[in-house]
């Protein structure tokens, strides 16, 4: 019986690597990528597994296991997430971290990729234990994270308090002459403590701006289009938001609690309020009409955000779509299966590696202002944010109709590309 | 109910009720995801960029000095 589990639990975790490699396989194959570089892409740099003791309230101590794994470090420093959950392990990581090195270099940032976290269920622990915790890892990690090596940045379960527990922890590990040049340390901070302007709505904005970008390049106006949403979390929120203010119409919402419908319109803003009211939960909004979920994906709109989970657009609902773009704001939400069903039926894809690259940007932006000293008003941070986002856009839509493959594709061989480059370019050592 | 062992849904506090998707045995990231930890221990993780506001942050940033 124990077999089994473990079995069943490499199998998902497996799943998780095996989709990332394949991803990468399939770009690499296109571009014929050079074996040698294929190889070191292959694995990570370095894992570090770390296990640290902790006192508990109760006087016991409690020893926890953290991990960081650090994919690839050539475009710049490895950059990723720290997340709290049982299910964070090694093989989780690697495939998170492989993930985060295409995704900064397809957006063109000095960055590498990296992933972590530690195994740990936080409903089981009080406040302070988990800042004791935090603390106590981020002495663990102890320099093989920094502010020109490894930032760490918010995931599951963690926020801008468990930032600024790192950044106040790893500070106090230096001399008093360095600790205000190692702000930096890790982003998604409070803004008090070093934390950037527009962070909080830098990925739906970049939703936005990556529809406002197709729309443009198609010539559709985007005034009076409909569009649906999936989650109306922070992604959600923020993209509806900034299409309406363009003149998109939300006609229907989906999230964890159930799915709402307005031909004639749903304000974001007060769907906002009342969920923030009601426990982040949608259902029950007085101006919309409930829907069978069952019937979300295939609702007339011109336009279709998925931002909640992996996986929701599948064969089965793919064929219903009537929509004619779909914007990934959540992290794989289109399946393999469903993919080809929607590029034969002439449906564009905005990937996810693109389409939700606004935070990654929103957190470089942070890191630059710490590294240079400044504060940047909340317009500067987004004209720079759209500028970035453009420059991303344009070489993806260029590189599809150049080697004629679709928008996923045509931004993976970017990344790879750019990866390639700097091998060729460096050479290797020794 | 069925064990899930390589998902966030696991702690997540809408896995009951949740109407987003029947697969939650894989799922590695979500904005809906909410641990249940906000409804048992209070306020750690009800601390977001957006909700903490200025004063909250103000607030933060004198602590980090004082230390």
């Amino acid at each position: 019986m124990i077999a089994k589990t473990q079995k069943k639990k490499n199998n998902l975790k497996q799943g998780m690597l095996n989709n990332v490699m394949r991803q990468f396989d399939n770009a690499a194959d296109i571009i014929d990528l050079n074996p040698n570089i294929r190889k070191i892409l292959e694995v990570t740099n370095n894992e570090l597994v770390v296990h640290f003791p902790v006192r508990m309230d109760n006087g016991e101590v409690e020893v926890f296991t953290g991990y960081r794994v650090q994919h690839n470090n050539s475009l710049g420093p490895y950059k990723g997430g720290l997340r709290y959950h049982p299910t964070v392990d090694i093989d989780a990581a690697r495939a998170l971290a492989m993930w985060m090195t295409w995704k900064t270099s397809l957006a063109r940032l000095p960055y590498g990729g990296a992933k972590g976290g530690i195994q740990l269920d936080p409903k089981k622990y009080s406040q302070a234990e988990l800042e004791r915790i935090t603390r106590r890892f981020t002495y663990a990690l102890g320099d093989n994270i920094g502010p020109e090596l490894d930032i760490p940045a918010p995931d599951v379960n963690t926020n801008a308090q468990t930032m600024a527990w790192i950044l106040d922890t790893y500070m106090s590990t230096k001399s008093p002459t360095e600790r205000s040049t190692n702000m930096h340390v890790v982003t998604g901070k409070p803004i008090g403590a070093g934390g950037s302007e527009g962070r909080d709505r830098a990925t739906g904005y970049g939703v936005f701006l990556t529809i406002k970008f197709w729309a443009e390049q198609k010539k559709v106006d985007l005034k009076d289009k409909k569009f649906i949403v999936q989650g109306f979390g922070n992604v959600g929120y923020w993209a509806s938001h900034f299409l309406e203010k363009e003149g998109a119409i939300l006609t229907a919402v989906q999230d964890a609690s159930g799915s709402i419908y307005n031909e004639n319109g749903i304000s974001a803003e007060q769907l906002w309020a009342y969920s923030e009211a009601n426990n982040r939960n949608i259902n029950g909004f007085s101006g919309a009409n409930s829907l069978e979920n069952g019937d979300f994906f295939g609702l007339d709109c011109d336009i279709i955000v998925p931002a909640a989970l992996g996986n929701q657009i599948t064969a089965k609902n793919a064929k219903k779509i009537k929509a004619y773009l779909i914007a990934e704001g959540a992290n794989g939400p289109t399946d393999v299966e469903a993919e080809e069903i929607l590029l034969k039926k002439g449906v564009d894809i905005i990937p996810d590696i693109l389409c939700n690259s606004g935070g990654v940007i929103g957190s470089y932006f942070e890191w630059l202002q710490n590294r240079n000293g400044e504060i940047w008003q909340l317009d500067e941070v987004m004209a720079k944010l759209e500028k970035k986002l453009k420059e991303s856009f344009t070489s993806v839509v260029d590189t599809a109709k150049n080697r004629n493959v679709d928008m996923r594709t045509a931004a993976f061989i970017i990344a790879i590309e750019r990866l390639e480059q700097a091998y060729v370019q460096r050479g290797i050592f020794p | 109910m069925k064990k899930l062992y390589g998902s966030i849904c696991s702690t997540c506090k809408y896995v009951a009720g949740c109407t987003l998707t029947r697969a939650k045995d894989r799922v590695c990231s979500c904005s809906e995801y909410v641990h249940r930890l906000q409804q048992d221990n209070g306020p750690m993780f009800t601390l977001t960029l957006q909700s903490m506001g200025e004063k909250g942050f103000r607030n933060l940033h004198e602590e980090l000095v004082l230390n």
